[in-house]
Parts: C-alpha cells; structure tokens; sequence
C-alpha cells in the first residue's frame, strides 16, 4: 500500500515528472536516426518482396491497428502458409525493449530483423538472395546509396528496419493524460485498477512496472502444468530456465489479444482469472504466482485500467502506416 | 669470442633453414563426399527415411574449424582457420574475409573442397576437425563481423547470439502435402567433433605435400538413422521433429551425425 500511495502522490503531483516519464529512447552510435533512413525503413517494413514469394511483409505479422501485433492470431503464418509457434509481440515502444523475442536471446533490432527474414516460416529468404533482389529494385539501390555510405547491404537493410522501428512510440493512452495531471483522462475503476495494479493485492508492478510497464525480466507465469516451449531454457540449457519468458509491456494489451507468448488466452478477463488463480502447478512457476484471491469488482477494476493503456492515436498515426 | 658467436650464429640459422626446408608449410585441400548410403547425394531428389517417409535435402552448410592434423607420435599439428561451406546456396565470397577465414560455395556434392588447410608438409596419420564456430568467435558483434561470420553468412541465428553450425534443410510429404523440414544445429554445447585417425594401423595416411588433398565423407542419411528417446526412425510427421533449432531432438541428430563421417578411398 505504501507504493501505491507514493506512485499515486507523485503522479498526482507532478506534471513535470511525467513528462519527464519516458527515458530517452537509446540510439545505437552506429546507426544514428535519420528522416530519410526511417522513411526507407518504412517502405521495407511494408514490402512482401522482403519475403521468399513476395507475399509476407513484416506488417503481415505486426498491423498497426492491433498495436503492431497479428489481428487477433495467436501464432502466425509464414510463407507458404506454414504457422509458428508464438504470438506476435507489439512493437510499440519496441526501441526501449532491452532485449528482443520472448526468451530475450537478441540483443538489438537490427540483429533482431535477422529472425523473421531468414526464418523458413515467417518470410523465409536468404541474406544473399534478399541483397540481390532488392539492387535489382532501382528505387531501393537508390535510396540504399544516398542513406549509407557503403549502399545497399544486409546489414543496411536492418539498420533501416530498425530506425523505422524506433519511431513507434506510445505514449498518449489516458493513462499517460491521467500522469500528465488530468485527473478526467481515467475512469474511477481504472483508478481503482491501478491501485491494485501497483498495490501488494493485485501485485502486477513486481514485473509489469515503469515507464513501458515491464522490468523487462523474464518470468514462468505457470501457465501450464510442463513447459512445452523452452523458453529461456532454449538458450541456457538450464532446466530452472524452462519456461521463463520476457515480460511483456501491456501498453495497448485491449488491442493485442489473445495473449501470452504462445497466445493461448484469449481475453483479458481470462489473463486475469489465470493470474487470480495463481497459475497451474508448473515446477518453475514464479514465487509471485499464487491465488490473489481478487473480487469481481477487483478483477473488473483491473481491466478497466488496463483498458486505459490504449493509446488509440498510435493506431492511426500517418507516420506509421503504409507508405503511400 | 667473437668467432665462436659467429659460429654459432650461423650454425643455428643453418639449422633453421634446415628444419624449414624439410617441414615447408604448404596447402591442402579437405574435400568431402556427400552421401545418402553408398549412392552420391543428388540435391533435390526424394529419399526415403528408415520409416519409409519420404524427404529431399536441398540446402547445407556448415562451419569447419579447429582443424588438426594428427602426428605418428599422437601429437597435433594444430591449423588456423574457419570455413563456410554451403551447397545449394551461394553465401558472399569475394568481400572482406575474417583472419583465415575461408568460404566454399559447392557446385556438386561430391569431391568439393571444404577447408584449405596449410600445413608443414609431410605424412600425417590422420585428421580431426570441429563442426562449429568456435566459441571466442561465436558471440561477437555479428553485424559488423566479416564473412564467413556475419548477417551475410545465412548462419545468423537471430533468437540467439551466436551461428548456426550445421544447417541442413529440406522437404517432405505430410498428408500430401510438402513441408519444409530442417535442422539447425548451434549453440556451443552442440559443436561436432570428427575424428579420422588411426595410430595403430596404416589405414589412414595424409600426405601433405602440396600436390595431394584429403576426402571425407559425410553420409546424410545416417542422420535419420535413430530417433529421439530410442524410438527406431526419424518420424517426420512430428512437427518437433521436422524443425529442429537447437533443443532436445536435435541432441539424438547431432548423436546420429557422429557416426557419418568416414575417410573417403
Ligand atoms: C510470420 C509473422 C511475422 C513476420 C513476417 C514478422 N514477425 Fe516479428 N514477430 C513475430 C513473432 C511470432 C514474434 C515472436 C517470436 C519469438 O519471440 O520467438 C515476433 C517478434 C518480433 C520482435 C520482437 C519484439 C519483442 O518485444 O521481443 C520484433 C522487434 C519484430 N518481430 C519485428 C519484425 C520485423 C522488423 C519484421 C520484418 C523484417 C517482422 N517482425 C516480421 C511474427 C512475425
Ligand atoms: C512474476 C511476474 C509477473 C507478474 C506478477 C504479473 N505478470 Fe503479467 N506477465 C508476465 C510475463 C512473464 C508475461 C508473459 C508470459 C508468457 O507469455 O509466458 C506476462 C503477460 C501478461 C499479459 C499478456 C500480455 C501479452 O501481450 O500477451 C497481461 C495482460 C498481463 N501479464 C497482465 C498482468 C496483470 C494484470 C498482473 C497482475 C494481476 C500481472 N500481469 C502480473 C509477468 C508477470
């Protein structure tokens, strides 16, 4: 409860803090942000051709109306219509993530945009093949040539994605307003949502906390009784590590259903009847998953706050939609 | 005083230029036969497993490094490098390579180089080579890395800092339909060791003497001999079993793998 009353007086209180609220979004040295970089990252984003068939775009998989996630898919289709095995993540506010996919075994997003085009099932072309292609594109050897000094290479084709990547902030949810010091942006139970949220009753904030909701730590959230995917495990070969993965922000989670990273729940009253539960009895279920013993009106409280994460003008912002 | 130095100076440069001219450190080609069974591996073509599942392999590559040639004493003669050899894709070969670094681009699958090795010549009893990228190589900066490591290599595992060593890919039939299948395998636990030397015996003799080259053989189909958990075929129905990156399953390939690898006649 101390929290709580300490998170809520500072937010009360202070408008300069929150705008203050977001971090600076770290830019790697190497591949400084650029108007003309990102508008090139842009137009790869949205072009199948990046795909071994010309049919899957990155945008196939992340749509900016679902927040950058997969329309309501809980795993997504690749190439040749073949189905992977996780969900989507959003890539709002991706730039801040520390670490990327949902073990965390990526350290950047320009290595990271390494996955899903190479991936046999999501777009499925090698590095070699995609060079080639896209300097037979006189628009991209162009664009590629007066963006880097040493033109169109893979490398390049990550920087860009990446850059582009990074302008996805989300920050105008009520919840941001309600920071900002109007008290109208949030409803009274998405008020009480958030207390119960950052209090010990609801305790999400031990993992979904700060700026991005999210410590960026990773988690079992015994979600079933084995641990069918790795997880973690997969990188560290440690038993402990099954099943953990990477917590989620849960900005903009009313537009980013079905969830978790195998996306078998499918509505947020479902998340949180898991959490209330406390999980299954999974051997590396986390010491915080236990039956929270949460009301109706507790448990509808939280969705209304969490509702309140939805920052509806990121969905429709021109600067990240289809070129034209 | 001043002779004896002399002398002995130049009797120890004799003596380097002796040893040098005897142990010349000259090139030598690692080849490999790609096999399925005692028939020449043919890219593209169906196979069947031991299960009688039908499949094809149309793409390989892999990572030779910590290459050895072996002494009549036992001892090794260690050779620097790291190789990429692909077949059935081509990876960038004429731009900024790594220290030693070498790429292979095969245009058939059988007696195509894999590894230049340079070594002091003479006869060696034997060879013995790692599949994989070693480990101080393996975590580095990928994206500004030259080949054959790199985002250019097609061996960038992009859900894990580090390379796939051994990828291997192809299709097979479900319910009438084709479906890729493929193994990758990576991560440093999963780093091939292939022996190929015999001390007591005479079987096996490298010549190094900048004329001759050594051939391998690497018998794909062994790879489906066993499957996981003692199970007797590779069942590629089983979408765990039809993509493998790294995991369990891919501990009874990389075990069945073991056993594919035999000096070539
Ligand atoms: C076929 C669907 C699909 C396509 C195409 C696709 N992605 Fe993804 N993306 C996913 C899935 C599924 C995950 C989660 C994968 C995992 O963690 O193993 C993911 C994860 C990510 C992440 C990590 C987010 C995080 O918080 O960890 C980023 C960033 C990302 N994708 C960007 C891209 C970019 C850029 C492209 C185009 C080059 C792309 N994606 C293409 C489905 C796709
Ligand atoms: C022990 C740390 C932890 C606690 C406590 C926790 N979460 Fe989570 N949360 C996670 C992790 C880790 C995931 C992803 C799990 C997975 O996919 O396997 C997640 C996923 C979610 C998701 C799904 C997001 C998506 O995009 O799929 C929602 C919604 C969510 N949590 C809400 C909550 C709420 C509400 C609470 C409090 C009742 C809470 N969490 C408590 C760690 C935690």
């Amino acid at each position: 409860m101390k929290f709580t009353t300490a998170f809520t007086i500072c937010c009360l209180a202070g408008v300069v803090f929150a705008q203050g609220f977001f971090p600076v979004m770290p830019i790697p040295a190497d591949n400084p942000q650029t108007p003309e970089k990102i508008q090139l990252g842009r137009k790869l984003f949205y072009d199948a051709r990046l795909s071994a068939d010309n049919s899957i775009s990155c945008s196939s998989c992340h749509q900016q109306k679902f927040a950058f996630t997969n329309a309501g898919n809980a795993v997504s289709t690749g190439i040749r219509g073949q189905k992977g095995s996780r969900n989507a993540p959003t890539l709002g506010n991706v730039g801040w993530r520390k670490s990327l996919f949902w073990e965390g075994g990526s350290p950047s997003l320009e290595l990271q945009a390494m996955g899903p085009i190479t991936a046999h099932d999501e777009m499925g072309i090698e590095p070699s093949v995609l060079v080639a292609r896209l300097k037979g594109i006189p628009e991209y050897s162009k664009a590629f040539s007066s963006v880097f000094t040493d033109g169109l290479t893979m490398l390049n084709i990550t920087r860009a994605i990446a850059s582009f990547e990074r302008t996805l902030v989300s920050n105008r949810s009520p919840y941001d307003q309600y920071l900002a010091g109007d008290q109208k942006a949030m409803s009274k139970a998405a008020v009480r949502g958030m207390e119960l949220f950052f209090g010990e009753n609801g305790d999400c904030f031990h993992c979904h906390n700060g700026f991005n909701l999210t410590t960026e730590a990773l988690h079992n959230t015994a979600l079933q009784k084995t641990n069918p995917d790795l997880g973690l495990a997969r990188i560290t070969n440690r038993k402990s590590d099954e099943g953990k993965f990477k917590t989620p922000t849960i900005r903009n989670v009313a537009l980013t259903a079905p969830y978790m990273h195998d996306g078998s729940i499918p509505t947020l009253e479902k998340v949180l009847d898991h959490y209330n539960k406390g999980g299954e009895d999974n051997p590396n279920a986390d010491t915080l998953m236990r039956p929270l013993g949460l009301s109706k009106t507790e448990i509808s409280d939280l969705i209304e706050f969490l509702k309140a994460l939805t920052d509806v003008e990121f969905t429709r912002d021109p600067r990240f939609a289809a070129p034209k | 005083m001043n002779k004896i130095v002399l002398t002995a100076t130049l009797g120890t440069l004799a003596l380097i230029g002796l040893s040098s001219a005897q142990n010349n450190m000259v090139k030598h080609d690692l080849k490999i036969y790609l096999r399925m069974g005692n028939a020449p591996l043919e890219l593209g073509k169906t196979y069947k497993t031991s299960g009688g599942m039908d499949y094809s392999v149309d793409l390989l590559k892999f990572y030779v490094s910590n290459v050895q040639l072996v002494k009549a004493d036992g001892s090794s003669q260690a050779v620097p490098g790291l190789s990429l050899a692909s077949f059935g894709d081509t990876a960038p070969s004429g731009g900024k390579l790594l220290e030693n670094g070498q790429v292979f681009n095969a245009k058939t699958t059988q007696n195509e180089t894999v590894f230049t090795l340079s070594a002091p010549s003479g006869d060696y009893k034997g060879i013995r080579f790692e599949v994989g990228v070693p480990k101080d190589l393996n975590h580095r900066e990928a994206s500004t890395i030259p080949m054959p490591l790199g985002l250019e290599s097609g061996m960038y595992w992009a859900w894990n800092p580090g390379y796939i060593f051994f990828r291997l890919e192809g299709k097979t039939m479900v319910d009438n339909k084709s479906q890729p299948w493929l193994l990758h395998m990576g991560t440093d636990n999963w780093r091939l060791n292939v022996n190929q030397f015999d001390l007591a015996t005479n079987k096996i003799k490298i010549s190094v003497d900048g004329k001759s080259s050594t051939t391998i053989n690497l018998d794909l189909e062994k790879i489906f001999s066993k499957g996981p958990n003692g199970a007797p075929t590779w069942d590629l129905k089983q979408p765990a079993l039809r993509v493998m990156h790294g995991g369990a399953n891919v501990g009874q390939a990389y075990l069945n793998l073991l056993g594919a690898w035999s000096m070539a006649q």
